[in-house]
């Protein structure tokens, strides 16, 4: 189990890593990262929304309504330029602070270039 | 049954509860949901099961509106609205500055409401004051739910009369005999003015009260000088007021000086009360002990003289005393019936029949309704005015609701204003009520005043008639208001359906109602006044002045007459046992033909000769007195026409009456019908003796009446009175006019008159301001209407008709229906006299004229101004 303050900071990054492979909707972003996870990431389900709600308005993130098959209204989100940009740093500042902390819990810690 | 799409609707409507949500934001959770349902459906499960597993997993809805609206407000810590403390002060004043913004931009109809309502208020104001006034009277005793008066109902051929005198005895015994009386005191008004010297300083004092000497224990009347224990005890003691100590001895202390009273007794000052306030039944200047009072005939247990006031010890029934009481009276008149004697308490004298306050409480109910009424009517005005004030504001209402308000806030909103709006009305009618307050005290023949109802109770009363009128007043414009559709406001489509123009206008109708009433009751008094005033009474009343004969001034009249007879710029001169317009006494009269059971009540006073000529009353038949025939028949008497009527004969000359000790008498003439009563009694049959008849002891000269030439009247009344201090050295000049005192017989109805006038003219006023307010709105509403007829070719006067049309319908409505009240009302009021005026055609068309006088001015304004407009103005597309 992951800690709250973790699956907070984490949901951006993630939600733009899964957008990655193509615009997608809600609930289906959700039982990816779910999946992605093997159970370690549980979101409550409506928490997502607001999330995705933010990231539109800072323009990471586009949408657009599509009527199912079935007649029902689901809003597709796909990234933009910035989005892709924005990941791009975040995963950089994620694998710098791990690498940080891999280095540390080392018991050997050796000095070393990055 | 379980049903998936109603649980869903059910679950959508949860959502929409939390503000942040917007619809977009729940579709795409709905949609969300469905999915997680299918999902569980595939898995087995049944479709509630389905839908409760999906629901679980979705969050705390609070929790995600919150999140939603941080990214909205882009403040990390600002609070969503539902989480905000309800007591929001920047809220208030914001608020507030709007009040004021608005109060100063509409300042005609600020001005107009603010002044209809504070008169309303101070009206009202006024009223309580004297209601509660009303009611405090004789409060002011200590312990005076045990202090009662002993009163008397008698049976006079069949009338019942309330009385309040008692056996002289009885106070005494009480004491004696009944251990449930702790005091009991008589209370004696004499029946002439009294007179008491001090050195030069001499007058007649009309509120002298004989008094036992516990009066003072039991009574609260505090002394300021002296004890009241002991003040009364010595028997040639006397205590006077704050005001009569004044006027004898200025600023002296007068405890230990004598007063000389009636020539008789020497009295020594042991007290000096405080004046008594005005709210006591029991009214007097001066007190004298019992012993003092000289009328050996009655102070017996079977003649009743004095009032007999008693106080009762703790925990004693009253009604068990009443009948000892009853029982006492029976055994001490040995077979007379007790039975007629009850104990009135204290605190219930100022509306009982015994104190002459019958009509009290009618009075009370009257002016409580006419208080009403004004309110009602100020009320009413500021529900319209309120409207229209804030029809004006629509915009901004509807700007507050796209912006976010809730209809309950708006409400409010517009409620704390009004609400705001009555404390100034009700400061400003607090400060109107004062200045009011003196003429106030003139109308009603009072004197209060405000410190005395300064107080928690005021104040609570206050703050119960701001509330009330701030939420009658407002409550309807503001719950109207709060109902308004912000689309429909913006594209100016008439905001305001006919049905709420018809509820104002009912408004209208009955303050016009009101006031119409209040109208026709004030012409009715005056015309009844004015119809005194200039009726004929059948006899002059006209430059006569009255010197009343007290004590034994009677025996020096003829000197008197004698002194003033030849002197230029005196008429006539003559006496009268009574006044000539209360002639009111009688006794039992027979003559030949007269039937045994007839017990119509005949009055005799007696006159001297040259009464019928000094007073103008004219003979029909025989002759009047003259010097000549008094000294030859001594027993001749004048009769009216009544009386021959009584008497059933053609002719009366030389007919014999019977009556006085018993003695015969001579009819020698009969007279015109006149009035010798005031208007409100039917003139009945009289007999007038003449003084050298000595009809009865007590027909002596009471009053003496002059004539007196128009020119330079206070130059005869100097003559006058000179020649009286030379007749009469030590009686003090006192005199007034006959036509004053007939006067004063419709004081009460004068007051009446005026009140009324009054609070008609304050109705009348505030309805005014009501139209004038209403007329705007109509204007505003109209104003497209008016533009294109204008343009139309109407012109100036059409215009004015066409806005006059309306308001003229409204008033002849109400004076339909008032004119059937106000003309019962009048007639009930009328019927006390026994001569009045007709409610005619005049009346009625006072009333009519008013409403049209009010209509014009308040209506005209508006109509003249929206007429002028230039309709460019007006149709120019916004």
């Amino acid at each position: 189990m992951v800690t709250r303050a973790l699956i907070a900071a984490s949901s951006k990054p993630l939600i733009l890593m899964v957008l990655r492979d193509g615009e997608n909707y809600g609930y289906q972003i959700i039982q990816r990262v779910k999946e992605l996870s093997g159970g370690e990431i549980e979101w409550a389900d409506g928490m997502l929304y607001p999330v995705l709600y933010r990231l539109e308005s800072e323009g990471l993130v586009k949408t657009k309504w599509k009527i199912s098959n079935e007649k029902r209204m689901r809003k597709y989100y796909r990234l933009t330029e910035a989005g892709r940009a924005e990941l791009e740093t975040e995963m950089k500042q994620w694998f710098s602070v791990n690498e940080i902390l891999s280095r540390l819990w080392n018991p050997n810690p050796t000095v070393s270039k990055i | 049954m379980f049903n998936l799409e109603k649980a869903i609707r059910e679950w959508r409507k949860e959502l929409r509860k939390n503000e942040a949500l917007e619809d977009g934001f729940i579709t795409e959770l709905e949609g969300h949901l469905r999915d997680a349902i299918e999902r569980q459906l595939e898995q087995g499960k049944n479709e509630e099961e389905a839908f409760y597993y999906s629901i679980k997993s979705f969050g705390d809805y609070n929790l995600i509106g919150g999140e939603y609206h941080k990214t909205k407000s882009r403040r990390i810590n600002k609070k969503p609205p539902w989480q905000v403390s309800k007591w929001m002060p920047t809220m208030l004043a914001h608020y507030i500055k709007v009040y004021k913004r608005n109060l100063l931009r509409n300042k005609v109809s600020s001005f107009i409401n603010i002044t209809g309502l504070a008169l309303g208020l101070a009206s009202c104001i006024l009223i309580t004051i004297w209601i509660l006034d009303e009611f405090s009277y004789d409060r002011f005793h200590i312990n005076a739910e045990r202090i009662f008066g002993v009163v008397d109902d008698i049976n006079i051929d069949g009338q019942k009369i309330s009385i309040v005198n008692t056996p002289a005895p009885l106070a005494a015994a009480l004491i004696e005999e009944l251990p449930e009386v702790s005091a009991a005191s008589r209370y004696q008004k004499p029946f002439e003015e009294n007179m008491l010297k001090y050195g030069d300083k001499c007058f007649y004092e009309k509120k002298l009260v004989y008094v036992d000497a516990s009066f003072l224990e039991f009574l609260t009347f505090p002394l300021i000088r002296g004890y009241n224990k002991s003040a009364l005890s010595d028997p040639n003691s006397i205590v006077i007021s704050e005001s009569t100590a004044k006027k004898y001895f200025g600023d002296e202390n007068p405890i230990g000086k004598i007063l000389l009273l009636d020539n008789k007794h020497d009295l020594m000052i042991t007290g000096v009360f405080a004046n008594v306030p005005h709210n006591s039944t029991l009214q007097f200047d001066i007190l004298v002990p019992y012993e003092k009072f000289e009328f050996t005939r009655g102070l017996n247990w079977f003649s009743n003289s004095p009032q007999t006031l008693l106080q009762l010890k703790e925990n004693v029934s009253a009604a068990d005393v009443e009948k000892k009481i009853r029982k006492l009276i029976q055994s001490k008149q040995k077979g007379g019936i007790g039975d007629t004697y009850s104990l009135l308490p204290i605190k219930d004298f100022h509306f009982s029949v015994y104190f002459e306050g019958k009509g009290r409480m009618t009075s009370i109910y009257i002016f409580s309704v006419i208080a009403f009424f004004i309110l009602f009517i100020a009320c009413t005005n500021f529900m319209n005015l309120s409207i229209i004030s804030s029809a004006e504001r629509s915009k901004e209402i509807g700007l507050r609701k796209v912006v976010g308000s809730t209809r309950k806030s708006i409400a409010f909103q517009f409620l704390g204003e009004y609400t705001l709006l009555v404390v100034c009305s009700l400061l400003i009618a607090l400060i109107i009520a004062a200045l009011c307050l003196p003429l106030f005290n003139t109308l009603f023949d009072k004197n209060l005043r405000f410190i005395n109802f300064l107080g928690w109770n005021t104040l609570f009363a206050m703050l119960g008639i701001v509330m009330f009128t701030g939420i009658v007043g407002g409550i309807y414009p503001a719950v109207i208001l709060s109902s308004l559709k912000p689309a429909v406001i913006f594209k100016q489509i008439n905001v305001f359906k006919i049905k709420k123009i018809s509820f104002r206008k009912l408004l209208v109708v009955f303050q016009f109602f009101l006031s119409i009433i209040l109208i026709l009751i004030m012409s009715v008094i005056y015309s009844q006044l004015d119809y005194i005033k200039t009726k004929d009474l059948g006899m002059d009343k006209e430059q006569i002045m009255v010197i009343e004969l007290r004590g034994g001034a009677a025996g020096k009249y003829e000197v008197f007459k004698n002194n003033l007879t030849g002197s230029p710029s005196i008429t006539d001169i003559s006496g009268s046992s009574h006044l000539p317009i209360r002639m009111r006494s009688g006794g039992e009269v027979s003559w030949q033909g007269k039937l045994t059971d007839d017990k119509t009540r005949i009055n005799i006073a007696s006159v001297d000769y040259d009464y019928c000529k000094t007073m103008k009353i004219d003979m029909l038949e025989g002759s009047d007195f003259s010097e000549k025939t008094l000294t030859e028949n001594a027993d001749a008497v004048l009769i009216n026409e009544e009386m021959l009527k009584i008497m059933g004969h053609k002719t009366a000359i030389n007919e014999i009456l019977t009556f006085g000790n018993p003695r015969p008498f001579r009819i020698i003439g009969v007279m015109k019908n006149y009035h010798y009563l005031p208007l409100s009694m039917k003139i009945g049959p009289l007999i007038l003796c003449n003084f050298k008849g000595n009809a009865f002891k007590a027909y002596t000269p009471g009053y003496v009446l002059i004539k007196i030439k128009q020119k330079d009247i206070s130059g005869t009344i100097d003559l006058i009175k000179e020649k009286w201090q030379k007749v009469y050295e030590y009686m003090p000049f006192q005199y007034s006019f006959l036509d004053e005192e007939f006067g004063a017989a419709y004081k009460d109805d004068t007051r009446l008159g005026n009140i009324i006038s009054v609070f008609a003219v304050i109705a009348i006023f505030i309805s005014g301001l009501g139209l004038f307010g209403l007329a705007s709105f109509t204007v505003l509403q109209r104003k497209k209407e008016i533009a294109i007829r204008k343009v139309l070719g109407s012109s100036i006067i059409g215009i004015t008709k066409l806005l006059f049309k309306e308001y003229f319908n409204m008033a002849l409505i109400a004076n339909v229906i008032a004119w059937p009240i106000g003309y019962y009302i009048a007639t009930k009021w009328l019927e006390d006299y026994a001569y009045k005026t007709t409610v005619g055609i005049k009346v009625f068309a006072i009333a009519v004229i008013f409403t049209f006088i009010i209509i014009i001015i308040s209506v005209g304004y508006q109509s003249l101004k929206a007429a002028y407009t230039n309709p460019v103005k007006n149709i120019k597309y916004e």
